[in-house]
């Protein structure tokens, strides 16, 4: 399992320096973009050319990524253009903000989807099976910008029960919390339903819950000793896939609420070309994305005994 | 109703949904199983033998209705239980064999924890002694160190192992009937020969009733003690194991046990002096860091059938997929009509892969189901150089040599049983012209009658044709049909290699002698503990 993992960290680092790279030779290659964006577009030319060689943006470009990388890995990232504070005293609070909005919506969603999920599949055909695939079919088609429309329609302009911004300025509300943990879990747990259904119907279908059945064993046995486990393996799989969705695909829903979340920050960062800032956000999201990557794979692994730690899975990725 | 029945199966109808080819899977069967004795049911697929045993089980497949008839078992009636009296009895009074005994098993659970679920589902035995007992029933049945297995997932164990779990888990209870359902046809032939033998001794041992569904008349032979032999849902005829086998009253059952492939190789015509087709000397294949041919060298003179024999993870199939380099080989070379096969690239290893063309296993999935029969065979003339005139005109000759009618032209290969569109696979490697054949395990999805029909169809393509032919195969009875010489492999190693005859009737390796005495339908049952 050691040796797993190590290999596995290894993969990640390459991962992240790869995709370091591509943010790096995306946003820095060209040097006077960077001056203009972060001296503004009515700065002086010989100004810049100052702060150019001041900053050793002169230097050779595989130099100054090194020294880029060497800054990030040591905290040192720099200040925001935009916000004028260094990046290190609103990301970690940004990402803290989103980081309560998709904890929660994890915890509604993930128990309501495989609930949902695992009693539609455990008959399949039956009318409990039809109506959640109907809900699942019904929620997932709805965009989540439609949905914070429609539920802010209801709840916020027609009966007035729930605020409409969730900006949390007075302190934490769980009120202002309702409306966006309830259009995320709402668009993502249909999904995660219908592949917990279909994992499930497959188990219920597999001829080792014919020879339980044989056994003499009950439904509820069936289900919660025989089939559970190996029809939670896909679902797994969709919930690790579904935090980084979560961190950064709620952009829509925290610009929708005003929430102040990472969501926002990366949305207003680009709006105002905050280059610093824009860096600092693609790498959390990088490292985001490969940390829950690899819970994924040590969970899956720990499900399915029939892939061994140390072995590499046919078709892995990272 | 004898005194010692165990199951009664009384006129026993089970309706098939609106629209299937017939409306009865079982129609007015009646049959008893009595204590101590395997009853045998026959049949080849289609015949109801399955739904007769689910039935008996009260466990009928969605869609299938109970339209008749009793299954009388210890004074109730199967049939018409429900729930939980059903439950009490699986399991505990019936328990039931499958016939793929990885898949039977749950893979996320140590199997012998499966064993145990017995015990814990109908007795109230304390957690210790369960797994004692268990442990005694992995060791009844001749699991090596079962205190391993018992801490193993399936997948750690072989397919022969796992069987002989699940009929642990079958006999925890004592079960007054035990159901197998084709318990062997997943298993090799050695293992089988072991499997069948646990049958024999469970018979004589433990007095259960045993009902033994198989499609094999090979494994009937090994260990029925009477026969019922089933066609369309109906039972043809029923009687002792000796009658039924040798003496047949039904045609069906004539037929059937003459289709059966016998060890004993029929006289051969084939000029066998002729210089070889393919030759590969020292052929080696690798997966990843695993060497799974090892110098592997064969000869097969032209227009002569060799046949490849072996269990499953012997090599032969890599062999074949070597061949066409389909696998590349780590080394050796192959030598197709004077060319080394081994040092050609790009076209001109297409232009010459088209003198080698294969015929697979499964006749379901090798067919695009989008097209029609015409279209494939026309494209294949096309690929091997014709023109479109010429193709068309030959994929109409090969149906007729392949003995399929020309209207099957312009229909597609859902409209055919799995034996019809075997003979449009041959017909659609036919068609590129081309001087050696594979054919990989080309007869063994198939049922006897339509095995052997096939197999007289290659050997008669053969001496029409004058192909040559590497026929890749895990049952040696079948080699002995249509080979002219047999090569067993063995865990990437050609371990004999020699003229059919020879080779079949006096095997030089330990493990041909092996294979040769492990093929089912040459002993019949010891007659102790037989029905009265």
């Amino acid at each position: 399992m050691s040796r797993y993992l190590l290999v596995k960290l290894a993969e990640v680092l390459g991962a992240m320096l790869t995709v370091s790279f591509i943010v790096f030779l995306v946003l820095e290659a060209n040097v006077e973009d960077v001056a203009v964006k972060v001296l503004g577009a009515y700065s002086a030319p010989d100004q810049r050319q100052a702060w150019l060689q001041e900053n050793g943006y002169f230097d050779p470009f595989v130099l100054r990524y090194l020294r880029w990388l060497w800054n990030f890995v040591t905290l040192d990232w720099g200040s925001s253009t935009h916000y004028r504070v260094p990046i290190l005293e609103i990301l970690p609070q940004r990402l803290a903000a989103t980081g309560i909005l998709a904890g929660i919506t994890l915890a509604i969603m993930v128990p309501v989807a495989l609930i949902l999920g695992v009693l539609a599949g455990m008959r399949e055909g039956s009318a409990v099976d039809r109506g959640v695939s109907f809900f699942s079919v019904l929620t997932t088609s709805i965009p989540e910008f439609a949905t914070a429309v429609f539920l802010s329609a209801i709840f916020v302009f027609w009966l007035r029960l729930l605020p409409g911004a969730s900006t949390m300025l007075s302190g934490f509300s769980v009120t202002e919390m309702i409306l966006p943990v309830s259009v995320l879990t709402l668009y993502s747990a249909g999904y995660l339903a219908r592949i917990t259904r279909a994992s499930m119907v497959e188990a219920m279908r597999s001829p080792y819950v014919r020879t339980a059945l044989m056994k003499g064993a009950s439904t509820s046995r069936i289900v919660l000793r025989h089939a559970l486990r190996n029809a939670l393996i896909a679902p797994v799989t969709v919930v690790m896939l579904q935090i980084p969705w979560l961190l950064s695909g709620v952009i829509v829903v925290e610009v929708f609420f005003a929430y102040k979340g990472f969501g926002t920050l990366l949305y207003e960062a680009a709006l105002n070309t905050d280059v610093y800032l824009i860096e600092a956000c693609a790498m959390v999201s990088v490292v985001v994305v490969v940390a829950t990557q690899l819970i994924s794979d040590v969970l899956y692994r720990l499900l399915n005994p029939r892939i061994r730690f140390g072995d590499e899975p046919a078709g892995a990725t990272t | 109703m004898s005194e010692a029945s165990v199951v009664t199966v009384d006129r026993l109808t089970v309706a098939l949904p609106r629209g299937a080819d017939r409306p009865y899977a079982v129609e007015d069967v009646s049959l008893e199983v009595r204590k101590g004795e395997i009853l045998c049911v026959v049949g080849e697929s289609g015949s109801g033998k399955s739904i007769l045993s689910a039935a008996v089980m009260g466990a009928l497949p969605r869609g299938l209705k109970l339209a008749g008839g009793s299954v009388r078992f210890g004074g109730r009636d199967l049939a018409k239980l429900k729930g939980a009296e059903l439950r009490a009895i699986r399991g505990n009074e019936i328990a039931m064999v499958f016939q793929d005994p990885m898949a039977a098993l749950n893979p996320a659970i140590h199997v012998g924890k499966q064993v145990e679920e017995v015990f814990e589902i109908h007795t109230k035995i304390p957690a210790e002694e369960r797994r004692a007992r268990a442990m005694a029933l992995m060791e009844a049945t001749h699991l090596p160190e079962p205190a391993r297995i018992y801490k193993s997932y399936p997948h750690e164990i072989s397919g022969g192992q796992c069987q002989r779990v699940v009929i642990a888990m079958a006999l925890a209870l004592e079960p007054k009937l035990l159901i197998a359902d084709e318990p062997t046809t997943a298993l090799d032939v050695t293992t089988q020969a072991q499997i069948l033998k646990l049958f024999n001794e469970l018979r004589s041992g433990h007095h259960h009733g045993i009902l033994f569904i198989t499609h094999d008349f090979g494994v009937v032979r090994e260990v029925a003690d009477r026969v019922a032999v089933m066609r369309h849902g109906k039972l043809v005829e029923i009687g002792p194991a000796a009658d039924v086998l040798d003496r047949p009253k039904a045609d069906y059952t004539r037929s059937l046990i003459a289709a059966v492939p016998s060890l004993n190789p029929p006289p051969r015509t084939t000029d066998l002096s002729k210089p070889p087709a393919v030759t590969c000397t020292d052929l080696v294949a690798f997966y990843g860091p695993v060497k799974a041919l090892k110098e592997v060298s064969l000869a097969i003179p032209q227009g002569s059938t060799l046949a490849v024999v072996g269990e499953s993870g012997s090599g032969k199939s890599t062999l074949a997929r070597t061949l066409i380099r389909l696998h590349e080989p780590g080394g050796g070379s192959i030598r197709v009509g004077g060319v080394d096969y081994t040092q050609l690239s790009g076209g001109e290893l297409q232009k010459r892969r088209r003198l080698i063309q294969m015929i697979f296993q499964n006749p379901f999935g090798s067919l695009n189901p989008r097209r029609t029969v015409g279209d494939v065979l026309t494209r294949a003339g096309v690929l091997g150089g014709s023109s479109l005139q010429g193709a068309k005109a030959r994929a109409l000759e090969l149906l007729d040599l392949v003995r399929l009618p020309r209207e099957a032209f312009d229909r597609r290969p859902e409209n055919f049983s799995g034996g019809q569109r075997q003979r449009i696979s041959i017909a659609r490697a036919l068609a590129m012209n081309p001087e050696i054949v594979i054919a990989d395990e080309s007869v063994s999805a198939l049922d006897v009658s339509v095995q052997a029909q096939v197999l007289d169809l290659l050997d008669d393509l053969q001496k029409k044709t004058g192909m040559t032919m590497l026929f890749i195969t895990h049952d040696l009875r079948v080699a002995a049909q249509i080979a002219d010489f047999i090569a067993v492999m063995r865990r990437g190693e050609v371990v004999e290699y020699g003229p059919a005859r020879k080779v079949l009737k006096a095997p030089e390796h330990p493990y041909t002698r092996e294979l040769v005495a492990a093929a089912p339908g040459q002993h019949a049952p010891t007659v102790e503990g037989a029905a009265e």
